[in-house]
């Protein structure tokens, strides 16, 4: 035994092992929705993506536009130039059917001035995304801004011109650096509540009272709740515990021609039930952290001033004043990163969220948790009782306890470096993949049958070469035997075999059978030498 | 066991797998034929796991009576690992229309023709009056297309869980069932069975190149292959005659099956063309002895697959299963019936004894 310990093979395997064990207790296995439970969206497009670019804008497209709707955890990824992957959390059936629809749906977009609509998305005549008319980004890494410019229709650029006319007022004047203006706000927003109310509880809107212009980073610039109101135009009650006599009266009226409640999900079932009872449909909307509930109620994107530029601050006249068909939206940022980054959210925002390529059909996969859990349970059982049952069967052959441990051993210390491989490379573990790791395993049993049988072939009958040369033998089994597995599974992995649902598979039942060969089996061959040597 | 059958006149054996090479073929191919699962033809499949047995029988005669599926399919399954309902169809009647109408208000809608797409749009709206409610329907054709849309992603949604309800409700339910929804539509299915042919077309040309490197001599290899061609169809014969579907899960399974029983082929042939040790009859049967532990081994940790996961539903697991365990027994016949005479008739051919 102490000269087992001295070889470098078995040194090898013990290391990698503890690396394993460590790997799978500070790393973790991560499980994908099998496990966990969750939603799957296979989203197929209308027609191929026809650039790289063009995929990309469509997997951001579909983040941004879940990241409207306050939800967490997603993960949006491309297949092939077809195919958008869409992993979530949540499985509730009405919130599922409520994010299809928006996948397939754009949304409404609406820029306003003083409660008024300036333009709409379907109103903007292109985005352009020209680099040569300016669209990118500008100055160095310290100094750096983001400018997108766009074109209107022409009725909207009138408005735009009248609406905006003079909104920027003087605060003071140097004689060397000219005016110095205070330029009014405008509010980008995408599906704006219509014929809603906003029913609010006032503790949240005392905590919203003044919110920073870009809750998503630093400024000092506010807005006031009023001021961000006032403009979607949602009227909005606020009260205190419950509704008062008086705010149910104005409710009441509001019911005429308002049809939807606008509420967050903690709201009294009372005050509930009084909504219900005037015939108003519910929304609730969760107070995401990263935003004002305000933003995500109103469904406001994004605020940006106006230039005294364009509110033509140096015509006297609306008359004289000049009207823009082309309009320029610029911004500073933080870096370079950052300022690609607000391009692109914006750029969204003008396209109404509107995805490059139209969705063709959506295909989906739900799990509840509650069964992921069972499942989880169930297939590690699996795996238990296979490397059971592989045991009695060996132990049946062999009735040979010292042959049939190390085997054991063996198998188990391969399928911990397989989940050890999967937490390194987080790989996220399924049903699939656990099929995968009992049937590496598996192989990795079959091969131990061979140097075994191999090794103590004809032991009472001459030998002919020695220990050595016959486990050499048996290797070549082992290696042919691994690479026609390999050869029949890889291609699975390179077409990335049903969406990749199936990869998983792949990768264990081949990480396993590399694992065996190079690690485990090298290992298991000096001990099973020593086994028969006795 | 330990009569050795290869010294005697072992020709004759190889009737054995060509006679049931023939049967598998017929099975396969001409009846009752290997099906395709919704995974590769559109459809939807729910899978239920409650805390009471589900009669199967009576839930279709109940599903039947409400609904107008296409092909709907009820197994139910009650053991010691709980109670499981599995519930597949192709398409319901109501959402067929629904969506046939969507979509012809969308071209309406691009063709600009408003009042018909506005037309569509209701049509395709109350196709679905059994699962959603739509109280006012926008005027403009656009948006009443959007409705209609929603509309039909809405009834979808209800339809589970009315399913959810009917369960409780029928089978007297305690807890709510967990549940796995998988909804493929048409066109996915064709990709998924393209990528299929593409990753087997590639599987099957890289296990052949890799025998052929390792081996050198034609007829080995070859028989190496045509025993792992006959595991598929032994396979595929079982599939046909359980009706297991080819799908998403078994077609992977397969490839693998082809991986994993190529190994006793391997064993076998490396023991006959480079030992020299007693004859050949005698090697064969040596390794026959080795190859059978190798075989049993991965065939009773299938069972064990096999049995739990078909107990719990675990449905990628049970295809991957049932594949590889009827696969492997087919190993049996194709490596120490087929493989193993041909090899030993090569050799005695070569005189290399």
């Amino acid at each position: 035994m102490k000269d087992l310990m001295k070889s470098w093979k078995v040194i090898l395997m013990f290391s990698l092992l503890a690396l394993s064990i460590a790997l799978i207790a500070f790393n973790g296995l991560r499980l994908g929705i099998d496990f966990n439970g969750g939603t799957l969206f296979e989203v197929h497009l209308e027609r191929a993506a026809s650039t790289e670019q063009e995929m990309v804008d469509v997997t951001s497209t579909i983040s941004q536009r879940l990241d409207w709707t306050g939800l967490k955890d997603t993960k949006v990824s491309s297949f092939g130039n077809e195919f958008a992957l869409i992993e979530i959390a949540e499985t509730n059936p009405e919130q599922v059917a409520l994010l299809e629809s928006l996948i397939k749906k754009q949304g409404k977009f609406e820029a306003m001035i003083d409660s008024n609509v300036m333009f709409t998305g379907a109103e903007i005549i292109s985005i352009i995304k020209d680099p040569a008319k300016g669209y990118g980004l500008r100055g160095t890494e310290k100094n750096i801004s983001w400018v997108l410019p766009f074109a209107l229709s022409n009725e909207a650029s009138q408005r735009f011109k009248e609406l905006t006319f003079h909104k920027c007022t003087l605060l003071s004047y140097n004689p060397e650096t000219g005016s110095d203006y205070e330029c009014e706000k405008t509010f980008f927003f995408i599906d704006r509540p219509l014929t809603s109310v906003l029913v609010m509880p006032d503790y949240l809107f005392e905590e919203e009272k003044q919110m920073p212009v870009d809750p998503r980073r630093q400024s000092s610039n506010t807005i006031s709740a009023e001021e961000l109101l006032k403009n979607a135009s949602v009227p909005f009650i606020i009260f205190d515990k419950n509704l008062s006599g008086e705010q149910l009266i104005e409710l009441k009226e509001l019911s005429e021609n308002h049809f939807t409640a606008i509420i967050l999900p903690e709201t009294t079932e009372s005050i509930k039930e009084s909504l219900k009872a005037m015939n108003f449909k519910l929304k609730e909307f969760k107070k995401a952290d990263d935003e004002p509930w305000l933003w995500t109620a109103t469904g406001l994107k994004s605020i940006i001033f106006l230039t005294e530029s364009v509110a033509n601050m140096k015509a006297k006249t609306l008359s004289e004043a000049e009207s823009f068909p082309e309009l320029i939206i610029t911004g500073g940022a933080n870096d370079a990163k950052d300022a690609k980054e607000r391009l692109q959210q914006l750029t969204i925002i003008l396209e109404s969220g509107s995805l490059p390529i139209a969705v063709e059909s959506v295909s989906r996969e739900s799990i509840s948790p509650a069964l992921g859990k069972e499942f989880f349970f169930y297939a590690s059982i699996t795996g238990l009782l296979a490397l059971i049952v592989v045991a009695l069967v060996l132990f049946i052959r062999y009735r040979f306890l010292k042959l049939v441990i190390p085997i054991m051993f063996t198998a188990i210390a391969e399928v911990i470096l397989v989940l050890g491989l999967a937490s390194l490379i987080n790989w996220s573990l399924d049903l699939a993949a656990v099929a995968g790791i009992i049937a590496a395993v598996g192989t990795g049993v079959n091969d131990q049958i061979v140097i075994i049988d191999e090794l103590s072939h004809k032991r009472k009958e001459e030998v002919t070469g020695s220990l050595v040369q016959r486990g050499k033998r048996a290797f070549f089994i082992v290696i042919a035997a691994a690479s026609t597995l390999v050869a029949a599974l890889a291609p699975l992995i390179f077409f990335g075999f049903g969406l990749g649902k199936l990869v998983g598979f792949a990768i264990t039942t081949i990480a396993g059978v590399f694992v065996g060969v190079l690690i485990t089996r090298p290992a298991f061959n000096e001990i099973a030498q020593k086994i028969i040597e006795k | 066991m330990n009569i050795n059958f290869y010294q005697a006149n072992y020709k004759p054996l190889l009737l054995i797998p060509i006679a049931l090479a023939i049967i598998g073929i017929f099975l396969v191919a001409v009846f009752p034929q290997v099906p395709f699962g919704m995974d590769l033809t559109g459809g939807t499949r729910l899978i239920f796991r409650t805390d009471k047995p589900i009669d199967a029988t009576l839930l279709e005669k109940e599903l039947r009576a409400k609904y107008s599926f296409d092909e709907l399919r009820v197994i139910s399954i009650s053991g010691p690992a709980g109670n499981g309902t599995t519930l597949e169809f192709s398409s319901l009647k109501e959402f067929n229309q629904a969506n046939s109408l969507l979509s012809e208000a969308r071209k309406a809608l691009k063709e600009n023709n408003l009042e018909l797409a506005r037309q569509k749009a209701i049509d395709s709206i109350n196709a679905l009056n059994l699962f959603v409610k739509v109280d006012e329907i926008p005027a403009d054709a656009s948006e009443a297309v959007d409705a209609a849309s929603d509309a039909v992603i809405k009834a979808k949604e209800n339809l589970q869980l009315q399913l959810n309800a009917l369960l409780k409700e029928k089978f007297a339910l305690e807890e709510e069932p967990r549940s796995q929804l998988r909804e493929i539509g048409a066109i996915l299915g064709a990709t998924f069975w393209n990528n299929a042919l593409m990753v087997a077309l590639t599987s099957i040309t890289l296990i052949t190149i890799i025998v052929f490197i390792f081996f050198r001599e034609i007829i080995p290899s070859l028989a190496i292959i045509l025993a792992a061609a006959f595991d598929v169809l032994i396979a595929l014969a079982f599939m046909a005659l359980l009706s297991i579907p080819l799908s998403l899960s078994s077609i992977p399974a397969l490839l693998m099956l082809v991986g994993y029983s190529i190994d006793t082929d391997i064993m076998l042939t490396t023991r006959m063309l480079k030992r020299r040790e007693g004859t050949p009859a005698e090697r064969s049967f040596e390794a026959m002895k080795t190859g059978i532990t190798m075989t049993s081994t991965a065939l009773a940790a299938f069972a064990a697959m096999l049995l739990l996961s078909y107990l719990t539903q675990m449905l990628v697991i049970y295809q991957i299963a049932i594949v590889l365990f009827f696969g492997l027994l087919g190993d049996l016949i194709s490596t120490w019936l087929m493989n193993a005479p041909v090899l030993l008739w090569y050799v005695e051919k070569k005189k290399v004894i």
